[in-house]
């Protein structure tokens, strides 16, 4: 679960997907997305799925979406399985379901991938989203490997200390989580207070924000718009054309 | 027979498994029982990585750390966390209950001391690190001086024979930092092995004899502190700077001083060795 959530990192490349407008890298998330959820059919959910290979490949970032992927890979059977035994003669749909979440991480993932959270909040912000919104949003996407390194620290500390987490009945192991717990929490809060001081000495909250960055859209973001709106087209016209 | 080595590392290679860059490059050393041993190196040079391995928290993609001659691939961490001991840098990192008392029962409750044992030991702890007034308050609420205290009684509790120590320094005032060296010696004294990983060259130069630089995960020098601190090629590899006695005595060399003093008590006989021989002149 912690490596999937690694994945997720954004890592700085220069490549036509990464220097595409986020906006028109929202856009495109949200027609694919849209797509997938209504989609009940394994051919379409798969082109979404190429689709967005297609793109990681383009992004140079493939072995993250695989790591993604193979990250959420228990879930997809889960949710296989819990379709299996819920339905009689539901295999295909089963199956679909299944297609179903790989896709939607992978466009999910594709995307935090490739903006970095910085593009990202500006386009918010452009979008009309309040700047302590967006603020909130990317601290939390930015802490989210901290927490991660915390975290770690933590169980190396306690496990120094003589703490065995795979021993013992199930409560045992349960109240073996408190020494973990607790320090991160504590850690956690203490930190939060700290980066709201550093904010407030950097004048937060003080007015309008100018910023460095502009955000520019350019003929490549319309080709990438367009090639997502045909996509959700092809993908509805096979959902509702095709047996399966 | 001969004894065996408090810590052996040979040929060790590390890398994390997500990741294709070694942090230890092939390091090698080994360390005797009762010695007192700093470690230095840049930040990123592998320190940290290197004594995770001392407990086996993390183990060796190629080559072998032994402890006492026991591979620690053939141990678990709580086996080898019994013999050596490793106290982590920030201590907000490990407290966890209600009381200072208890903080430090937690790993003596781990390795199964029982009841009357572990209020001995307790009891021991507070008083050898000047904590008793403290012993019902919550650990949270401590300076950072008596947090470190804490962290180092809440291993040192259970009498590991081997003490790890990750930067002990950071964040301690010169009034700590003295009572540290006191501790430390007294924990040699002991008959213990001190290993201290540090970027204090201050504080490394007046307490240890032995240093090993780390550079890039790789030791690039191990010797006497003297002949190290003082090799200026040896310290713009590791990014480091002499101790300041050092710099003193370095600028001071025109006038006869030697090269290689790096202890106050040593400058300061140096020194009026010289105005001893000038006096009558």
């Amino acid at each position: 679960m912690l490596k999937a959530l690694k994945s997720f990192k954004y890592i700085e490349k220069s490549t036509i997907i990464h220097k595409l407008d986020p906006r028109s890298k929202i856009l495109s998330t949200i027609l694919l997305s849209l797509g997938v959820l209504v989609s009940q059919k394994i051919t379409p959910l798969i082109i979404v799925t190429i689709f967005c290979i297609i793109l990681a490949i383009t992004a140079k970032s493939l072995r993250q979406l695989l790591r993604v992927i193979r990250g959420i890979a228990p879930w997809a059977a889960f949710i296989f399985l819990l379709n299996c035994l819920t339905g009689s003669d539901k295999l295909m749909l089963s199956i679909a379901m299944s297609i179903k979440f790989v896709s939607l991480a992978a466009v999910f993932s594709l995307f935090f991938i490739t903006t970095s959270p910085e593009d990202f909040m500006l386009a918010l912000n452009n979008l009309g989203m309040p700047y302590e919104y967006t603020l909130a949003f990317t601290m939390a996407m930015r802490f989210v490997p901290s927490l991660a390194r915390d975290l770690q620290t933590i169980i190396d500390a306690q496990r120094s200390r003589g703490l065995e987490l795979d021993k013992g009945n199930f409560i045992e192991r349960v109240r073996k989580y408190i020494p973990i717990l607790v320090p991160l929490i504590v850690y956690e809060i203490r930190r939060s207070f700290m980066i709201a001081e550093a904010l407030e000495s950097r004048a937060f909250g003080s007015g309008k924000r100018s910023s460095f960055y502009k955000l520019k859209i350019t003929y490549r973001d319309f080709v990438f718009a367009i090639l997502s709106s045909i996509l959700l087209a092809v993908i509805l016209f096979i959902d509702i054309a095709l047996p399966w | 027979m001969p004894e065996p080595d408090a810590i052996q590392v040979k040929d060790l290679y590390f890398r994390y498994e997500d990741s294709d860059t070694y942090i230890l490059k092939g390091v090698s050393f080994s360390i005797e029982r009762g010695e007192k041993v700093a470690i230095v190196g840049e930040n990123g040079a592998g320190k940290t990585t290197l004594i995770k391995h001392f407990n086996g928290l993390l183990k060796p993609t190629k080559g072998s750390v032994r402890i006492f001659s026991i591979d620690t691939k053939t141990k678990t961490v709580a086996e080898l966390s019994r013999r050596v001991g490793l106290v982590f840098q920030n201590p907000d990192h490990q407290f966890f209950e209600e009381t200072v008392e208890k903080e430090i029962e937690f790993a003596l409750k781990n390795f199964n001391f029982d009841e009357s044992e572990r209020k001995r030991i307790v009891s021991e702890m507070l008083r050898f690190f000047e904590l008793e007034k403290y012993r019902d308050r919550s650990p949270f609420l401590l300076s950072g001086g008596e947090k470190k205290r804490l962290a180092i009684a809440s291993v040192l509790c259970y009498n590991p024979d081997i003490l790890v120590l990750d930067e002990p320094t950071v964040g301690q005032d010169p009034i700590q930092k003295e009572k540290l060296s006191v501790l430390l010696d007294k924990i040699v004294s002991m008959g213990k092995t001190v290993v201290v990983v540090s970027h204090d060259m201050d504080f490394v130069a007046e307490n240890f004899s032995r240093v090993i630089v780390l550079s890039k995960g790789v030791v690039i020098a191990d010797g006497k502190t003297e002949n190290v601190l003082t090799n200026e090629s040896i310290l713009n590899k590791a990014r480091l700077l002499p101790p300041q006695v050092t710099l003193c005595a370095w600028s001071l060399s025109n006038i006869g001083l030697r090269r290689d003093i790096i202890r106050v008590d040593d400058i300061v006989e140096e020194i009026l060795l010289l105005l001893q021989r000038c006096a009558p002149c």
